[in-house]
């Protein structure tokens, strides 16, 4: 007797439970992968290809299919400490055939020698050239994400990567150094 | 130090930790304040408040006249310029700026005609009849900035009225060395109090009270007899005992409300706003006199400083001049602001800026070692915000910002209280520098690369836009393609069909033709 009520009070725990779960599984389901997003939201958005992907989405698929971690120059050896924190992997050196991690550049387009071919801003990932057929093409620089992208297809090679400079604004504290010896007793 | 025995008039509160350092305020307080000769050169720098960097309004070869408005606020939060001097505008271009990494920014230089002409001033002797707008437009159009060290545009920290019940004027003046309030104070106690009271109108009722360190007795008995003089009974002078960092907002807050302000929060959600009272003698001059912001009391002292005092210096006076002005030579090593918070200049051109509260001239001294951290948890017990320094270190050392974030890096008021008490020489608030600074810039970063992300998706869906309409495009001129031809070949069969009627109704009329021939 013991046996059956035991067997039946648990059969109808697990019919309320798999009611609560199937509930759940369609009240709160999400939508895509979140996880892709999540590594995404790790890389820099360069959209460079230099992982070998076409863009930074991509890349994010491939790692969370199980692609390494280190094949992300512009992100650094600091993205990879932030991609395996993410996802509980270990931390390895950059892929050094991907390239080197340089300074943060911008595209700059030597004005007069442009022919106003359209080729880079075809070429842009982020939409940040601005231009039309025959006439002269500039960089929007605040939304340039420095991807190298635009050089290689310019027939008249006036595209140079300019390293961004430090400003007031961006300009960052460095090592400590100490003022002046106030360390007397009051 | 000689301490005032005078007896606070509100209940003073604690706050934690804090430190009594050596305080060095003799030097400089004893004179009467002095001027300066008029400097040939000034070097303004357009980016010397909080906010956005003016906008020059005058070109090279301009002649200008004192106070005139040379550069222009950049919407609401920034600030007016104004010639310190009458003269010419030599260069609007990057030049040394008085900032901790020594770069150039850009700068208006004025070359002085020493003619020190003013331009036409609006003065204002019944401020009472003005309203609450046009107070603050003149206070805006003045440029006047938080003269305690932070240059915040005044107009923006009196914009907001509702629920404010409580002005302090702060004069504690807490750093070692500095003694410009001190000094203000005995001088000007009438005009601050009258600054004050400018301000107390912007309120419907508004309580005021005046917080100053009690190592200031000389200070404290100026305002007592300023108050007497202007018969202004409702103002409360607070005497809180020295200790540093009381002068710093918050803590000033605590001594004399006994409330923190919340975490991330402005004094203004205490119903408190507090201003410097070199701010209120400068709401003073701009609305009274009618004169701009063009100049400030500085603190000049140190020990290589040969005529230590306080001086009225026009901004954008280069470090230099203020050093050959004080004949002092021997030093080598400058410094702006006070030993705990102050920075090095690494470039005597640069001139000064509504903040330049003090100027210390000294001989290079070689830094003590940094040692190990022994875990001796002295900076915990000195520090006034109640954070865990060392903490903060190793994470900042390591970093690991969001660690530190996790330990409320960011409401480290950098007094510098924990450095000045290790026992191991740790220069703790420059990592704590070093750890906000990564993370603001980071912060940045990570919007660039939020609105590149945007972009690329923006684009990526453009594209495949722009593809699924073309092939829509091909489709449908396939399709009206399909048609033209379908129609084309029932016309040719009605034609057919026209064509062998015709035929048949010829061939009928030949037949009868031949029937009846």
């Amino acid at each position: 007797m013991d046996l059956i009520t035991a067997v039946i009070i648990l059969s109808f725990l697990a019919l309320i439970f798999g009611a609560i779960l199937g509930f759940a599984s369609i009240k709160f389901k999400v939508e895509g992968d979140p996880i892709v997003d999540q590594i995404n939201d790790v890389l820099p958005q360069t959209q460079c290809g230099q992982c070998g992907y076409p863009g930074c989405k991509p890349y994010a698929q491939a790692i969370a299919n199980g692609d390494e971690i280190n094949k992300c120059p512009p992100g650094g050896e600091a993205g990879v400490k932030a991609l395996a924190d993410l996802l509980g992997r270990e931390i390895i050196p950059l892929d050094e055939e991907r390239g080197e991690t340089g300074p943060v550049t911008v595209a700059y387009i030597r004005e007069d020698e442009c022919i106003g071919c359209t080729k880079c801003i075809q070429a842009c990932p982020v939409d940040a050239i601005l231009g039309a057929p025959k006439l002269m093409h500039t960089v929007i620089v605040d939304e340039c994400t420095g991807c190298d992208l635009c050089v290689e297809p310019c027939p008249v090679d006036c595209i140079d990567m300019l390293e961004v400079p430090e400003t007031i604004s961006n300009w960052k504290w460095q090592q400590p150094e100490m003022k002046i010896d106030f360390k007397e007793v009051s | 130090m000689e301490r005032s025995t005078f007896k606070s008039e509100i209940p003073i509160y604690q706050i934690p930790g804090g430190i009594h350092p050596a305080e060095h305020k003799t030097e400089s307080n004893q004179a009467a304040i002095q001027k300066l000769p008029l400097g040939k050169e000034f070097t303004i720098n357009l980016k010397a408040q909080a906010g956005k960097r003016c906008l020059p309004v005058v070109s090279v070869g301009d002649k200008v006249l004192k106070g005139q408005v040379i550069a222009e606020s950049d919407g609401i939060f920034s600030s007016y310029q104004h010639a310190p001097t009458s003269g010419t505008i030599t260069a609007i271009e990057k030049l040394p700026i008085a900032h901790p990494s020594g770069m150039k920014d850009l700068c208006i230089r004025l070359e002085a005609d020493s003619q020190d002409q003013w331009c036409d001033l609006k003065a204002t002797k019944k401020y009472q009849e003005l309203n609450r707008e046009q107070l603050l437009a003149r206070i805006f159009e003045a440029g006047i900035v938080g003269l305690g060290g932070a240059s915040f545009p005044s107009h923006i920290k009196l914009q907001r009225q509702d629920g404010i019940k409580t002005l302090i004027l702060n004069a504690a003046e807490c750093e070692p060395y500095i003694s410009c309030d001190d000094r203000l104070l005995q001088e000007h106690s009438k005009q601050i109090l009258e600054g004050a009271m400018v301000i107390a109108q912007l309120y419907d009722d508004i309580e005021v009270i005046v917080g100053i360190e009690d190592n200031k007795p000389k200070a404290i008995q100026a305002l007592v007899d300023a108050r007497e003089a202007c018969n202004k009974k409702n103002i409360k002078i607070a005497v809180v005992p020295t200790k540093y960092p009381s002068g710093g907002e918050k803590q000033l807050i605590q001594l004399l409300t006994g409330k923190e302000v919340p975490k991330g929060g402005l004094p203004a959600d205490l119903g408190i706003v507090m201003h410097n009272v070199a701010t209120c003698f400068a709401i003073y001059e701009a609305i009274i006199e009618g004169k701009p912001l063009i100049k400030r009391l500085v603190t000049l002292t140190g020990e290589g400083c040969n005529q230590p005092g306080n001086y009225w210096v026009p901004i954008g006076t280069p470090i230099h001049e203020l050093v050959s002005a004080t004949n002092s030579n021997r030093a080598n090593h400058y410094i702006m602001g006070g030993p705990m918070m102050g920075f090095d200049i690494q470039n005597t051109e640069a001139g000064i800026i509504k903040a330049t509260n003090c100027v210390i001239m000294n001989q290079q001294n070689p830094r003590d070692a940094e040692m190990a951290c022994i875990r001796c948890g002295a900076c915990m017990d000195a520090c006034p915000a109640s954070l865990l320094p060392q903490q903060l270190y190793w994470h900042a050392k390591s970093d690991e910002f969001e660690k530190a974030e996790e330990y409320d890096l960011f409401d480290c008021i950098e007094c510098g209280a924990c450095a000045y008490v290790c026992p191991s020489n740790i220069p703790l608030v420059q990592y704590y520098r070093y750890a906000k600074s990564s993370i603001r810039n980071q912060r940045v970063e990570k919007s660039k690369a939020d609105k590149a992300r945007e972009r690329h998706e923006a684009r990526q869906e453009r594209l495949e836009r722009v593809k699924r309409e073309k092939a829509e495009k091909h489709r449908k001129a396939a399709e009206a393609r399909r048609k033209a031809a379908e129609a084309a070949g029932q016309d040719d069969a009605k034609k057919a069909a026209v064509a062998a009627a015709l035929a048949r109704v010829q061939a009928k009329k030949k037949n009868q033709k031949e029937e009846s021939s």
